[in-house]
């Protein structure tokens, strides 16, 4: 498998990173949004160069192919959890407003299990993603709504070789959209909070959020600076301070949320102190427990 | 119920300070009647054409990076088959959603992206006024909007209501990935000018029906080759709508 064979480079030359799974050595970036928004974003974050091949318009019909591995990529990650993205919503609330930021590799270079899981057989045309991440931009300077991050990874087969492709493509992401704020949410039960919180304490907006298809979703404001991006991209230059919790919530205990959140809605600013802890599991099969510190906001 | 009588601007959307008007927060826990409501009208609107909005898209996509504008009344004011229809049974004293748009801000200030207009009154029998164009003015107004980038599918009545604002100058025509590959993506300037008032040297003008594939993907291919269209109308009777392009001339270009 490719990537195994990449796993023997005594470096990373992809990027100006130092990324444990040098086996991710081997990946290309790739970026999917209009030319306005592409003109305003690095495309070489911490050396990892798009190629002109690997940008992509959202509405030029060779895209067709990339746009639909992509879907076929989100609902790896998402369908599972009745969060699949349609095609209008990866044009409308992606391509259109803010960009899509991946690794991945061409066709003729994917393993065959990559085809298997991706759904593209033994196509060797185009170019095939290995993991995406999607945000838009908001209202305030330099803050970027992070929306979806999948990757082939979620594929238990593909999990050990890729894994800290998640964590890599987010920091990549950020990095190349300029991002100095990153507006989240999630789920508190979702494995994802590992890879969020690898920026540092996370500032909650809300810790129940009915308004949400899963009410027990958090919503999030991270900082992003050059040394929370390497920490998230796991460079060991990186570094974060997490906090002291003085709370916990378990992610199975909702009226728990919902008292958070009445203390959000009052005004105390609580922040997701640090990574979460896995409980053991004790209920229905599949069930995914994390504990999760809190603390108030410092200042 | 019409327009300044009843009927009050809402804005769901994080942050913002607005001039007038209920503002909802999407982060509070007390809007989750209102944005029920408002999720309905959206199906309703929308879900006929496959093109409904999930709750998490609504939340992640529309209302924390931008905003979700549009027009509500006071439930009570309304007709016993609207508040049904937006799940009130019985009484409703509650402030209710008659019409939105989604509007998302871009890197550019001036440019925003504008979809998913919808209104009360398309979706049920009792006559109301229609105040989907009422409401893209006040959302405009609300947010400084100088440019517009829009997206519609070929066949739906909300192209006109764009095309109100002046020429619609196509960027694609024909998107294949869409749940709805008969979707346009155009930009516009909103501002009304009268079509004779228009001082443009066009080449060529040209009815389009709009269910006509091929076409599309003609002036797709056109599109993507160079070539500049813009919209500047709808005609509708009660058996057919066509589209009127009209093709601009490319600088530097050949006549």
């Amino acid at each position: 498998m490719r990537l195994d064979r990449a796993a023997s480079r005594s470096g990373c030359p992809l990027v100006n990173l130092d990324v444990a799974n040098r086996s991710l050595a081997d990946l290309e970036p790739f970026v999917v949004a209009t030319p306005e928004v592409m003109e305003h974003l690095d495309l070489a974050p911490y050396g990892a160069r798009v190629d002109e091949a690997r940008r992509f318009h959202p509405l030029r019909l060779e895209t067709t192919q990339m746009l639909d591995r992509l879907r076929r990529l989100d609902e790896l990650a998402f369908g599972s959890e009745g969060m699949p993205m349609s095609g209008w919503i990866l044009i409308d609330g992606a391509g259109l407003t803010g960009a899509i930021f991946g690794l991945g590799v061409p066709a003729e270079a994917a393993p065959p299990e990559v085809g298997r899981v991706l759904g593209i057989g033994s196509d060797r045309e185009g170019f095939v993603p290995y993991s995406m991440y999607i945000a838009i931009p908001s209202f305030e300077p330099a803050t970027w709504v992070g929306h979806n991050l999948a990757s082939l990874a979620a594929a238990p087969e593909l999990r050990g070789p890729l894994h800290g492709l998640g964590s890599l493509t987010k920091a990549l992401a950020l990095a190349s959209f300029r991002a100095r704020h990153q507006i989240g949410a999630a789920q508190w039960d979702s494995p994802a909070l590992r890879v969020h919180t690898r920026l540092g304490p996370l500032a909650l907006s809300s810790a129940w959020t009915p308004a949400h298809a899963k009410p027990w979703t958090y919503t999030y404001v991270a900082d992003v600076t050059d040394t929370t991006l390497r920490h998230l991209a796991r460079d060991p230059s990186g570094r974060v301070e997490y906090l002291e919790p003085t709370r916990f919530i378990d992610s199975a205990d909702h009226r728990a949320m919902q008292r958070l959140q009445k203390d959000i809605e009052r005004g105390t600013r609580w922040c997701i102190a640090g990574p979460p802890e896995s409980v053991s599991e004790g209920g229905a099969a599949g069930e995914r427990r994390q504990r999760v510190g809190l603390a108030l906001f410092p200042g | 119920m019409t327009r300044g009588n009843g009927a009050r601007p809402a804005s769901p959307a994080r942050g913002g300070e607005w001039r007038h008007g209920l503002r909802i927060d999407p982060t509070r826990t007390d809007s989750e009647e209102f944005l029920s409501a408002l999720e309905r009208l959206d199906e309703l609107a929308y879900a006929p054409h496959g093109l409904a909005t999930p709750r998490w898209a609504l939340y992640d996509c529309a209302e924390l990076p931008g905003a979700v504008i549009g027009l509500c009344a006071d439930g009570d004011g309304l007709p016993e088959e609207a508040r049904a229809a937006l799940g009130q049974q019985g009484g409703s004293e509650a402030w209710l959603p008659i019409t939105f748009l989604m509007a998302l801000p871009t890197l550019r200030p001036e440019l925003w992206l504008v979809h998913s207009i919808c209104g009360l009154a398309e979706v049920i029998a009792t006559p109301l006024p229609d105040l989907r164009s009422e409401t893209m003015r006040l959302a405009y107004d609300w947010l400084g909007v100088a440019r517009v980038r829009g997206v519609c599918q070929w066949t739906s009545d909300r192209l006109a209501l764009h095309a109100h604002w002046g020429p619609l100058a196509l960027e694609a025509a024909w998107l294949p990935s869409h749940d709805l590959p008969a979707t346009c993506v155009f930009q516009y300037t909103p501002e009304v000018v009268p079509a004779p008032a228009r001082n443009r040297e066009a080449c060529e003008r040209f009815a389009l029906d709009p269910g006509d594939e091929m076409a599309l993907r003609m002036l797709h291919d056109e599109i993507e080759e160079g070539a500049r269209f813009d919209v500047i109308g709808v005609s509708a009777s009660h058996e057919t709508r066509c589209v009127w392009i009209e093709r601009r001339a490319v600088p530097g270009a050949p006549s």
